[in-house]
């Protein structure tokens, strides 16, 4: 080796020096006659370059630039480059639960894994009591149908709609404090849901069915006039007698009322004549059941 | 059914047969070598009978068979987007076929990127400056195809191959990727 290639080879390691020390500031490659000299320089050359683009592209990531485009065919950056592919899936799927996708688990990020699946388990335990909760606002316990609350807001919204005419079918279910005081509460509250379930059966599944007092259903029977509700009735009645035919415990018999109204009609308004109804229906019965047995309680 | 003359492809997924009666001492799993050993082999004659585009167009279009194979007796197609994702990542999973990420998905311009690594097909094999999972953006096509019942064009822009060390695909609908 001669004066002048010492001298090169001293230039180089200076500058494997500078690039330790984090300055990779790109020199030119040497012109030199010693072939390996002129390789190691080219070298050199290549890796300040990858090192300064890894630089780049890592500097760009620790700064939330996950769109930061890698640089091509430099190995120095590979587990950088699966950081930020699993940062942009771990992006996406954020974006997935802030849209309402709780299923969404991450397995590839260590402790932070744990930590992710463990947030996202709290968040779907209280969307499952939310929607405990919001159910229980709206339903009866004992007949899984709506409550009374929920009836009147449906009530509005049907007033609001466009899906005239509409019906409201008021339901009372005979002999249930008879029930309830010789047979015992747990009867009564069978009887209770099978009423319901009788009613259930006998509407489509749009209709709003609510228990809306300790003996008391309502129906919304949107789209529906006067004969079609007396189809109901019927469809009812039906239903009725089939439960009773094969019960051997107690007998379902509700006393019924309806009306209906055309658009710009009051719904409390047809609720009030529904009742008016159930009672002359239930009166009816009353006298028919008196005349048949000579006399009865009614309810 | 295997050997007849085609118009149409043939291939169900019971094509492959009852594994666990067939194999009750091995089992339904076999090693990541054998089948890099038939893939590479069928790419290397593919590719000296035929030339280049065609033998890439081949894997490609087996793929696409397999994907819509795959996802018709596999993933639940009833899910939404994020959900059937979710299933896919987990049977890739699963299978040891790679592990998938999405990196973006544009429901309404039908756009997906996603990543695959330790990928079946490429992780680990020499540098070749190519990108070389044909098979794979054929896979993903054809799930795409039975899932939202639209062809689409995907393309595999970073590969283990190719020096990237994560296969990165991104799918955009065939109609709009002529364009």
């Amino acid at each position: 080796m001669n004066e002048r290639e010492r001298s090169q080879l001293r230039a180089l390691i200076e500058q494997l020096e500078r690039v330790l020390r984090g300055d990779l500031t790109a020199t030119p490659s040497l012109v030199s006659h010693c072939p390996e000299i002129a390789l190691l320089s080219d070298l050199i050359m290549k890796l300040t370059r990858q090192l300064s683009d890894a630089q780049e592209f890592v500097s760009a990531l620790s700064r939330g630039k996950l769109d930061a485009a890698p640089p091509q065919r430099n190995h120095l950056v590979a587990p950088f480059k699966q950081l930020q592919a699993n940062l942009r899936h771990l992006t996406w799927q954020t974006q997935q639960i802030a849209a309402g996708d709780l299923n969404q688990r991450v397995d590839f990020l260590g402790e932070f894994s744990v930590a992710f699946n463990s947030l996202i388990d709290a968040l779907r335990e209280k969307a499952a009591v939310e929607a405990k909760v919001l159910y229980l606002s709206h339903h009866d316990p004992l007949t899984d149908l709506y409550n009374r609350g929920y009836f009147e807001e449906e009530m509005a919204r049907a007033e609001r709609g466009r899906r005239f005419p509409v019906s409201i079918m008021v339901a009372d279910l005979d002999g249930l404090k008879k029930t309830n005081d010789t047979l015992g509460h747990a009867v009564g509250d069978r009887l209770i849901r099978a009423a319901a379930e009788v009613i259930r059966r006998s509407v489509r599944a749009e209709d709003v069915v609510a228990r809306i007092g300790g003996d008391e259903f309502a129906v919304i029977l949107p789209d529906t006039g006067m004969p079609a509700t007396a189809g109901v009735l019927a469809r009812l009645r039906e239903n009725e007698a089939w439960f009773n035919r094969d019960s051997e415990e107690f007998q379902v018999h509700m006393s019924v009322g309806f009306a209906s109204v055309e658009e710009g009609g009051s719904l409390r308004e047809a609720m009030k004549l529904a009742d008016e109804r159930m009672y002359q229906d239930k009166f009816a019965r009353k006298e028919l059941n008196n005349r048949a047995n000579g006399a009865g309680d009614g309810k | 059914m295997f050997k007849e003359n085609r118009d149409t492809y043939r291939f169900k997924w019971q094509d492959l047969g009852d594994i666990e009666a067939g194999r009750p001492n091995l089992g339904p799993t076999t090693g990541v070598a054998v089948y890099r050993l038939m893939q590479y082999t069928l790419r290397d004659v593919l590719f000296k009978r035929y030339d280049p585009e065609t033998a890439s167009d081949t894997l490609r279009e087996a793929g696409k068979v397999a994907g819509m194979e795959f996802c018709a007796n596999v993933l639940d197609t009833s899910l939404d987007f994020s959900g059937f994702m979710a299933d896919f990542q987990r049977n890739l999973k699963n299978f040891k076929v790679g592990i998938l990420r999405i990196e973006k998905s544009d429901m309404e311009k039908m756009i997906f990127e996603m990543t695959i690594s330790e990928d079946l097909d490429c992780s680990g094999l020499p540098m070749i400056e190519e990108t070389i999972c044909e098979y794979d953006e054929g896979f993903i096509a054809g799930v795409l195809r039975v899932y939202t019942g639209k062809e689409f064009h995907v393309r595999e822009v970073d590969c283990w191959a190719s020096g990237e060390r994560t296969c990165r695909f991104s799918a955009r609908l065939a109609d709009k990727a002529a364009a």
